[in-house]
Order: structure tokens, then sequence, then C-alpha cells
């Protein structure tokens, strides 16, 4: 079967913590993280996240997030690395698992 | 056309009255030398190769064999007949003429370059010959740009756009409005005439032929450009920020939820509980593998906040409808 995505917005105000938990929050509905875009809507500039909509279980492992320029955490695997705005500015960040 | 004639005809009066006396044989050339370069302007518009149509089968008053053209006679039959022989006879005749004139229209819009040339060549023209009728040298010198702008955008609008997909677009367009006027033709052929009056017929074998012209090309993809458009501009819905409480608690429901498998054996019960939801597009006659992949779904975007009911609203539903536990 073809995989199936569903796209939402992250708020460009939160931290970088707040946006690991809304990931996380959104991938508990058994979706997994795909990428981010930063681009317009309504003119206004937005993360569009995209994830992968999962048919069974297990739920994908809780995410961990960092800016790219940080120690990636041991015993995690690198999964994706792209630009998030975060309170506003555009940081490169990477998500482990 | 009718601004620069404007221009021309103001440039001419001050020129009269500015020079009356002593200036009158300069006047008179410059006159003159702008009336040529209007001339020109429109002796090329009317030159033109681009044609929005093709060429219109009706009605013509005069008695010919060209199956091209339609005349005034056979649209009277057509009109006044009682006959369903007859309506029909005359439907194929227009019809074929239509679909001649349409057939060599449709290849001078997809293989003679020299109509996106023309017209672009023209408006370069216009821009230049503006540009020396302007006094104002500032402006001469945007006149000047505009027609080298246009010059240069022929080029990118040649090999990105008109032939590769303009041209192509439109002719799918003028295809699709054709074939749904022609299928309720074809239909009224097979009905009496009581049902599809020959008045009726010719309403829509101007249609037919209205359908093949670039104005209803573009109204087609006008239309289908807006649909697009708001199929688009759907609003991206804003996930929130989840304590690890809240993160835990849902990824138990989603274990429930992603733990039920709907078979034969609740089907029934899956569908009642989803259709009390409002999930729409479901019915007996859905598999119960659709039903599992439509319940993902709507408890998914329920989750997100792309759709009610919410992902909660789902989990208490099958909850309580002993489904899961």
């Amino acid at each position: 079967m073809p995989a199936s995505f569903i796209k939402v917005a992250i708020p460009t105000s939160y931290s970088l913590q707040e946006v690991e938990s809304a990931i996380a929050g959104e991938e508990a509905l058994n979706t997994r993280f795909v990428s981010n875009s930063v681009t317009t809507e309504d003119g206004e500039i937005v993360n569009e996240a995209k994830f992968e909509r999962l048919s069974t279980l297990p739920l994908p492992d809780p995410p961990t997030l960092k800016l790219a320029s940080d120690a990636a955490p041991s015993g995690k695997k690198h999964e994706w690395s792209g630009g998030i705005l975060i309170k506003g500015s555009i940081k490169q960040v990477a998500l482990y698992r | 056309m009718t601004v620069m004639r404007g221009y021309l005809s103001r440039c001419l009066r001050q020129e009269d009255k500015k020079h009356s006396e002593d200036l009158a044989p300069r006047c008179s050339f410059t006159a003159c030398l702008r009336l040529s370069m209007l001339l020109s302007c429109v002796i090329l518009v009317s030159c033109s190769t681009l044609r929005g149509a093709p060429p219109s089968p009706f009605p013509k008053n005069y008695t010919t064999t060209d199956p091209r053209i339609v005349t005034e006679t056979d649209i009277t039959a057509l009109t006044n007949t009682q006959d369903l022989e007859t309506r029909n006879k005359e439907i194929s005749k227009i019809y074929i003429a239509i679909n001649l004139g349409y057939g060599a229209y449709k290849t001078s819009v997809l293989d003679e370059q020299r109509h996106k040339g023309a017209l672009t060549s023209l408006f370069s023209l216009m821009a230049g010959i503006a540009g020396t009728l302007t006094d104002s040298v500032s402006a001469k010198d945007n006149y000047l740009a505009l027609g080298t702008l246009l010059t240069g955008a022929s080029q990118n609008y040649d090999a990105n756009y008109m032939y590769n997909n303009t041209s192509i677009a439109i002719i799918s367009a003028m295809d699709t409005k054709r074939a749904i006027v022609a299928a309720r033709i074809a239909e009224g052929r097979n009905q009496p005439i009581e049902a599809y009056s020959g008045f009726a017929a010719f309403d829509d074998l101007v249609e037919y032929y209205n359908a093949g012209t670039l104005v209803e090309a573009f109204q087609t993809l006008q239309d289908q450009a807006s649909a697009a458009r708001a199929t688009s501009q759907t609003h991206l819905a804003s996930i929130k920020a989840m304590t690890p409480e809240e993160i835990t608690t849902r990824r138990s429901r989603s274990t429930a939820i992603y733990g039920l498998t709907v078979d034969s054996g609740n089907k029934d019960k899956v569908l009642l509980v989803l259709q009390n939801l409002g999930v729409a597009g479901i019915d007996s006659s859905t598999s119960p593998a659709d039903l599992q992949t439509r319940l993902q779904n709507a408890y998914q975007d329920g989750g997100a906040g792309t759709s009610k009911p919410t992902d909660i609203d789902i989990y208490n539903a099958f909850k309580q409808s002993g489904l899961i536990k």
C-alpha cells in the first residue's frame, strides 16, 4: 500500500523542547515525522511538518531533537536534519530516535 | 490601439496649436511620420495570424457544397424541422462542419509558432513605436526597456511555456469542453423530436463550436485553476506542545485503537460507531480493511486537529462500545 502523509504546522514561536514535544505528541497518534519545510501560508512563514501515517503497531520511539551544532545523543540514531523556525528564527536541527 | 490613437489626436491638436504659423511644415512632417507608424501598427494587428477561434461555420448566406460551411438554409432546416431524420441529418452536417474547422484550428494552435511570435513581436513593435512618439526622455527609456524586455521574454516564454505547456493545456481545455457538449448532442440525437427539438440541437451546436475557442478554453482553465487553488488553500492545522504525561496517555489510546482489527465479525459494530461519530463515506458495502483504514485515518486526523471527531472522541466511543479495552 502506498505511504500516506499528513501535513501540519508547528508553531514558529515554540522553543526547541516545545517543538520536540509537539512532534512526539503527533507521533503518539501512530505517525512518523518525515520532514519539515519552512514555507509560507497565507503570506505568513510557517513550519510545515510532514508525517507518515502508520497502520500497524508498535508506535515509533519518541524523538529527540537537537541543534545540528550540538553533539548527537548517545545510543540514538540520526533520522533527519533540516531547518525549523524556532522562536522566530530558522535553526538547523537534527532528529534522533 | 485606442490609447495610441487618442494620443496621436491630442498630439496633432497640440502641434497645430503650438506651431500654427512658422513651424507648420515641420508639424505636418512629424504628424505624417507618427500617423504612418500608427497605421503600420493597425495593419500589423489586422494581419496577425493569431485567432481566438476556428473560422465560424455559420451563417453563410449562399449555397455551397463545401462541408466546412454551414448556410442559413441548413440552420433554417434544422430549427424548423419537426422530423427526427431531418433533424439528425442537419445536426450531422453542422457537426461535421464544426469538426473540420476545429481540426484545422487545433493543428494551427499546436504547430504554428508564428502565432506567438506575431503577438510578442507586435507588442514589441508597439512599445518601440510608443517610444518614438513620446517626447519625455525618461518615458522613452522606459518604453525602449519594455521593448527589450518583451523580446527577451519571448525566447523564455517560447522555450518554457508556449509550446511545451500552454498550447497543450489550451487544446486540452477545448477538447474537454467539446467532449461534454458532444456527449449531450449524441444523447439528443437518440431522443424523439419532441424531447430534443431542432432549436435545442442548434443551441447545442453553437455551444459545441464555442467550446473550441480560446475564450472558452481560458474560462475552463480559469475554473480549473480556481478549483485547484481552493484545494491547495486548505489551512494547515497547528499541532501543540504536549506534556510527557499527555504523550503517554495518547500513546496508550493509540495502542488500543491500533490493536483493534476490523473483520467480518465486528465490522457492523465498527461501522455503526464510526457513523455515529459522523465519519462520512462509509456504508455496509465498505470492506473491513477499508473500515480499519478509515478508523485509523479519522483518529490521526482528529488528533492532529485537521478534522472532527477528535482522537479522544473516537477512543471514548470505541471504548464505550466494548470494541477496545
